[in-house]
């Protein structure tokens, strides 16, 4: 199985830099530093094609600017990005750009991501006449033909998005990324601000088109219920790193890691009967100054002396990949 | 004795799109120490109906008809002021979004003490007590040196957890939470339940969790009303209505939540989408999506019935799995 797209310990850091007033504070003798954040923190996973890789974590640990990345809206601080084995980290290259199109990205809000004043025709084929994918006289059929495609009757390429509901919105939130013939989608959250059975429909449409039209997923949620539903292989990052990744049963069956076990008990479930909910202690630290060595040592039940020194390295054992020393030779 | 028992409540908002009955024949009762979930979808009337039983209802909506008994007084008929005197005492509500309930430029210490002091007549030295303790109680690590702190110096989980605890503190019989952990991560959402639980457990406070999220009442509420477009469909002990449910759309609505046991399984869709509110179809509202629909249910509206021990179902033709139990 080769590679669709692989991440080399890609990692970005957003720096505030000291302006003018504070740095003549500074030098007065005021003690402040230009603070970073290390939002992705040296990540590294691959993707195979045809897969669906769900990516978890809690707000604020970088799952969504990691999917930023690979969609090649934020630059990288570090590391590089190959998609079919070529280097588009920077998408220079004619060659770059070009494998750059076949990455596209579907977004949580579908209301802040289309223009309000264009209507569905011209959101969904713009991008197809400028690639060249379609002319302008078959646009019109070319978009017919997308909105069919995801559940839409074609007379609403005659709309705004503002005459339409959340659910629809986010068919042509996808309409639109299929636009240009993308063979890997990064969905960003992308069902969360839907209703249950909305969420649903939304959920069975992304398993449809996988099938049609042979796509790879990097499906980023919080919802652990739906990584669970449509993912294959789960990634789970906590205050950007990743620390864990497993085939989808395994990681639900048995998650190595303190920090997946934590979360996954505090997922509410159906079917449970009355639970007593537990906890977590704490919560997730800011990512300002995180935690020496093992970021997830000040809320885990194991951690040892080892944790708070030593950042944990990563260790794979039959496609299951975990950052705990737990797992690497304890935790004294 | 029941803490809350409404009947027949209809919220109706009068828009120039024509009137849009909100809430529409909602009746419900709820003991004391006693948790019920309302579940439903955006626009089905869950959150009106609590802002309803507060008297929060503003123009163009308005409370136009039914009972709402708070320990035997009806709270419809209660002046501005003697419903003020109840709000935050005897009733509180916890928003979805904290900012709602706290005032950005106010330190916490002055908004809890406010809240005590409207109701009590107590010192100010009193008050700060009673915060610190509510601020304990919800999980607030060093709440006595949190109180001088402002909401922006919060993170969203502690800034729901303030709001809970100024909602705590006057001892509460009711609690009307509408969606208070939707915006939050799993790891705060499961303590913040935790904490909702045991205090339920322990104080007797009545409490109505408002959510979408069928899977959070599940191991929350002892009985579930479900609402579709204005009125409450199914109604029921929480075991009863999940394992066996009797409406097509609590049929549908949980084959629509994806999880444990169900992997890559295409997930059972509820086709369509939710009615418009002011143009609501003769009959059942759920007739154009539902999959047992028949002609009466696109001519009369079905009154909700008995099937079983608390236990109420508003449908033509209810699913088998209900009629096992009926």
């Amino acid at each position: 199985m080769t590679a669709m797209l692989e991440l080399d310990g890609v990692s970005r850091r957003f720096e505030k830099k000291l302006d003018g007033v504070e740095r003549f504070a500074r030098r007065l003798g005021a003690d402040l530093k230009e603070t970073c954040v290390n939002a992705v923190d040296s990540a590294s996973f691959s993707i195979a094609r045809g897969e669906v890789v769900g990516l978890v974590g809690e707000s604020g640990c970088g799952k969504s600017t990691l999917g930023r990345m690979v969609a090649g809206l934020l630059p990288v601080s570090d590391g590089t990005i190959r998609f079919e084995g070529t280097d588009v980290t920077d998408a220079k290259s004619a060659q770059a750009r070009d494998k750059r199109l076949r990455i596209q990205m579907i977004f949580q809000d579908p209301m802040s991501s289309l223009n309000p004043r264009m209507k569905v025709a011209d959101i969904v084929g713009e991008a197809a006449v400028y690639h060249g994918l379609t002319t302008r006289a078959g646009v019109t059929g070319y978009v017919d033909a997308l909105l069919a495609k995801v559940g839409l009757d074609p007379a609403f390429a005659h709309r705004y998005p503002h005459q339409m509901s959340g659910g629809q919105r986010q068919r042509i939130g996808i309409a639109r990324a299929l636009a240009v013939q993308p063979e890997f989608l990064i969905c960003d959250e992308s069902i969360a601000a839907l209703d249950v059975s909305i969420q649903a429909q939304v959920i069975n449409l992304f398993q449809d088109l996988r099938r049609e039209l042979d796509l790879t997923y990097l499906f980023i949620s919080h919802d652990l219920g739906v990584v669970e539903h449509i993912a294959d292989r789960v990634v789970v990052m906590y205050l950007g790193r990743v620390v864990e990744i497993a085939p989808t049963e395994a990681l639900f069956d048995a998650p190595r890691h303190p920090y997946t076990q934590a979360l996954l008990d505090q997922v509410p479930r159906l079917g449970a009967g009355r639970q007593t909910f537990r906890t977590v202690k704490g919560e997730i630290p800011s990512p300002l100054n995180p935690p020496p060595g093992c970021h997830f040592h000040p809320r885990c039940p194991m951690a040892g002396p080892r944790c708070s020194r030593e950042v944990p390295r990563t260790i794979s054992q039959g496609g299951h990949t975990t950052a705990c020393h737990l797992h690497d030779g304890g935790t004294a | 004795m029941s803490v809350l028992d409404v009947r027949d409540l209809q919220t109706h908002f009068f828009t120039d799109a024509g009137v849009v009955k909100a809430v529409d024949g909602v009746s419900f009762s709820l003991d004391a120490g006693e948790v019920l979930g309302l579940v439903g979808e955006s626009g089905s009337g869950k959150s009106v109906t609590g802002f309803s039983i507060l008297r929060l209802v503003d123009p163009p909506g308005r409370v136009v008809g039914g009972q709402i008994n708070f320990k035997g007084q009806d709270l419809a008929t209660l002046s501005a002021r003697e419903m003020r005197s109840l709000r935050g005492n005897r009733i509180a509500m916890i928003f979805q979004d904290p900012m709602m309930t706290l005032n950005p430029v106010l330190r916490i210490e002055t908004q809890m003490v406010e809240a005590v002091r409207a109701h009590d007549r107590v010192s100010h030295a009193a008050a700060r007590d009673r915060a610190i303790r509510a601020l304990s109680k919800v999980g607030i690590p060093s709440p006595a040196e949190r109180l001088a702190a402002y909401p922006h110096q919060f993170s969203g989980g502690m800034r729901q957890r303030v709001a809970i605890a100024i909602a705590l503190l006057n001892g509460p019989d009711l609690i009307v939470a509408d969606e208070p952990t939707t915006a939050l991560d799993v790891t705060i959402q499961s303590q913040i339940l935790a904490e909702v639980q045991e205090l339920a457990r322990e104080t007797g406070t009545a409490l109505i969790w408002i959510t979408h999220d069928l899977a959070v009442v599940a191991g929350l509420a002892d009985k579930i009303s479900v609402m579709y477009a204005g009125r409450i469909v199914e109604t029921g002990p929480t075991d009863a209505v999940l394992t066996a449910p009797g409406h097509p759309y609590t049929e549908g609505l949980l084959g629509s939540i994806p999880g444990h046991g169900r992997r890559g399984e295409r997930l059972t869709q509820i086709p369509g989408m939710a009615p418009n509110m002011a143009r609501l179809p003769q009959g059942c509202a759920f007739a154009p999506r539902c999959p047992r629909v028949s002609d009466i249910c696109r001519k009369d509206a079905p009154v909700i019935t008995d099937i079983g021990p608390g236990r109420g179902l508003r449908c033509h033709h209810p699913t088998l799995a209900a009629e096992g139990v009926a």
